[in-house]
């Protein structure tokens, strides 16, 4: 691996002490110095990054590679390579494969896959439940030997409020967080678009905002009563968001993240019945969309993810409510975010850091920052205009609404434990 | 062939390229439709029941979902018009044995078929069908989930235009599970296309969507204030399954708040009708003394189901 010397970089660096024009010196894999070469680099790469931006690798909370067992949607390696391609160096992986993560063998053999395909980083959340079936508790403590960073049981029910009360009390004695998706399974129903103007029109069957904030003040309680370190997942509407700030107000340590998608799209875009736009939890109403907005922008909810979700073409080929839900869309998480930031939305700090730093504090790993002694995970980006085109995409999920979406930024190069893992020319 | 790109069902104002939904269609083509269909009318009445104007044409009834009365109207229209039929029963052949609806789809393109006519228990599933058939395809929807179900709702409005003439001054009620119905959809796209001042939907708040005013309903729970001084009150059937899954405590309480019972006929207007476009539950949603009496027009909506379809087919058929 060569030392590598980034220099004249504009970073964009939340947490760390320096912000501004800056070079960086990296060496075996770790930030050395900021604007000093303190440990002589030996024949270094120089990486002349003026006029470009230079922040923390991001981090993606939510993540799906389909690997183990439904490698004909994707891989590890295929969809390794869009994360780098979108300034991603570390992945949250849940543990919905087939089969499910809930033994510490298949937490190594996802590592494992990851070490050999060697592009970006991987942190495993296990099941909260074993083979997720929402009754059982997984071996928590045996899962997090093997390191997993956080439990969860997707979008599968937990069977009722004493499961859940049980696996939030037995996480907070291992001292591990729950990464809870609060769906109330019951008013979800068969619903597969939100309860609306849109579900109305379409006659899809509807999901209330209250199938998500019900589990969610339930969600809130049982933390207050277990003490559970809890981080909410995929939050789409607006009373789940003054919950959650309620709970803040309370001092409660709960933290939330908001996939990408879910800033730019509200149920009017379903209109015509496109597949690429079923999501789970589904595009809320135009007010719903306002909130999530303002909550990232005063940090109520200070984490984004991709919630990245590759389909094959099969899987969106039917009838919209017989479709598979989800959008690939790690390659543009980057771009996404600071359209946002152009749209004034959020600030450049806030867009990054909820994709850095604050993911890193929930995950509890030191990365998110350029700093000195760090790992060296770094993005580098740069204002250009150019459109994201389907037979350009990466990811082996063409399932994105985005499609021939114009961009103004985008990723230069990514690099991870100072190695390059993408480059865009 | 030009496809309007606001509009997936028209080509020009004049043809149809598919039928999907009663939402986008113009008042005038509405009309225009009504009016060949009343041409249509007189041709089950001649000795010889047939016009050639689809002759050499081959059309398919592509069921995945139960139906008799859609199903055999249908098959009757397409007769009518000189086309070669058939009835394929999806339930009982091809999905069962793991196709999917896209294999189907391009086996019977295929077998160069020219129009599909399309039930299907997902809400838009016609539109999907629409979208990736061969451009010399029309698909013709005849009951898609939740969502639409056009023609049912153009033989109603057919079927009320024989007898009042102008729809700007009528009071409309449809009663029963809106939630769960694609013919009161339907049905509310085209009274106000057709600028009905006064449309209701009545029945439990189960069964009314949330927020059903914005497509420029009044709701109501109480039937007696809903039906008052209405020209029409269209029924729907209560499904079976309903009355298992908590949307209504069970069905005489239903039939007391719901029922269309003889004494709720002094309610409506004078020369009100009653319709329904069946299967009629009678005792759970109408007594039969008002389905079979001289304000219901029930089984007129049948028979006007044919004309009303052979004018649909005969637009929508490309030349």
């Amino acid at each position: 691996m060569n030392d590598l010397i980034i220099k004249s970089a504009n970073l964009v660096n939340p947490e760390g002490e320096h912000s501004g024009i800056h070079d960086i010196y990296i060496k075996e894999g770790e930030i050395i110095g900021i604007d000093e070469d303190t440990r002589k680099l030996n024949s270094p790469i120089i990486i002349d990054a003026e006029n470009h931006y230079v922040c923390p690798g991001l981090i993606d909370l939510s993540v799906r590679f389909r690997e183990p067992g439904l490698e004909k949607e994707a891989t590890i390696m295929s969809e390794s390579k869009a994360a780098a391609s979108g300034g991603v160096t570390t992945v949250c992986y849940m543990p919905d494969t087939q089969p499910v993560i809930d033994t510490p063998a298949q937490i190594k053999l996802v590592e494992e896959i990851f070490k050999n395909v060697d592009l970006c980083k991987v942190n495993v959340l296990a099941a909260l439940t074993k083979n997720l079936d929402g009754t059982r508790l997984s071996s928590m403590n045996e899962l997090k030997q093997a390191g997993a960073k956080g439990l969860t049981n997707c979008l599968n029910p937990i069977k009722n409020s004493l499961v859940l009360r049980r696996a939030m009390e037995y996480a907070s004695g291992q001292n591990i967080t729950v990464f809870y998706q609060p769906q109330n399974e019951y008013l979800t129903n068969e619903g597969c678009v939100h309860e609306g103007k849109i579900s109305n029109k379409l006659g899809l069957p509807g999901i209330p905002s209250a199938a998500e904030s019900v589990a969610v003040a339930e969600a809130i309680l049982l933390m207050k009563l277990t003490g559970v370190k809890l981080h909410l997942c995929r939050i789409s509407c607006a009373e789940s968001i003054m919950l959650i700030k309620q709970a803040q107000d309370l001092d409660l340590p709960l933290t939330a993240d908001i996939a990408i998608h879910q800033l730019f799209f509200d149920e009017n875009s379903i209109n015509n019945f496109d597949s690429n736009y079923h999501v789970m939890p589904p595009f809320r109403s135009a007010e719903d969309l306002i909130k999530l907005q303002e909550a990232i922008a005063n940090k109520t909810v200070a984490t984004i993810c991709s919630d990245h979700q590759p389909h094959n073409e099969d899987a969106k080929q039917a009838p919209f409510s017989n479709t598979q839900h989800g959008i690939s869309s790690i390659e543009i998480l980057l771009p996404l975010l600071m359209e946002l930031v152009d749209l004034g939305l959020i600030d450049i700090n806030t867009a990054i850091s909820s994709v850095t730093s604050n993911p890193a504090k929930i995950l509890g790993i030191d990365t998110g920052i350029i700093k000195k002694g760090y790992p060296a995970d770094i993005c580098i980006f740069k204002k250009q205009d150019w459109t994201f085109e389907k037979s350009k995409i990466l990811s082996a999920g063409k399932n994105t609404p985005f499609i021939e979406k114009k961009f103004t930024t985008k990723v230069e190069k990514t690099i991870c434990n100072g190695k390059i893992i993408y480059s865009s020319n | 062939m030009i496809k309007d790109p606001v509009n997936k069902n028209i080509v020009s104002q004049k043809d149809l390229r598919h039928f999907l939904d009663i939402e986008n269609l113009s008042q005038s083509l509405i009309l225009d439709i009504l009016d060949l269909a009343e041409s249509f009318a007189g041709v089950s009445g001649q000795p010889v029941k047939k016009v050639p104007l689809l002759r050499g044409k081959t059309i398919v009834n592509l069921f995945f979902e139960a139906s008799t009365r859609t199903r055999t109207t249908f098959e009757l229209a397409a007769k009518r018009l000189s086309a070669d039929f058939l009835n394929i029963n999806i339930d009982y052949s091809a999905t069962k044995k793991g196709e999917t609806l896209l294999d189907t789809l391009r086996n019977l393109e295929a077998m160069h078929c020219d129009m599909f006519i399309v039930r299907h228990p997902s809400s838009g599933a016609a539109e999907f069908i629409s979208k990736n058939v061969s451009q010399n395809i029309s698909v013709i929807n005849a009951g898609d989930g939740r969502h639409a179900h056009p023609t049912q709702a153009m033989l109603d409005v057919f079927t009320i235009r024989k007898y009042f003439s102008d729809f700007k001054k009528l009071k409309i009620a449809i009663v029963g599970d809106i939630l769960h119905s694609r013919v009161a959809r339907s049905l509310m796209h085209a009274f106000r296309i057709l600028e009905v001042p006064d449309i209701r939907v009545i029945g439990p708040k189960t069964l009314l969507p949330n927020g059903v005013q914005h497509m420029g309903v009044t709701p109501y729970v109480d039937m007696d204030e809903g039906i008052k001084n209405c020209d029409v009150v269209i029924m729907l059937r209560l499904q079976n399954e309903r009355m298992n899954s908590s949307f209504i405590p069970d069905e005489n309480e239903y039939y007391n708040l719901y029922g269309f019972t003889p004494n709720r006929l002094d309610l409506i207007s004078k020369n009100g009708k009653v319709m329904h476009p069946g299967p009629v539950n009678r005792g759970v949603e109408i007594s039969s003394e008002v389905a079979d009496g001289d304000r219901s027009v029930i089984l007129q909506q049948v028979s006007n189901g044919i004309a009303v379809r052979m004018a649909i087919l005969s637009l929508s058929m490309q030349p």
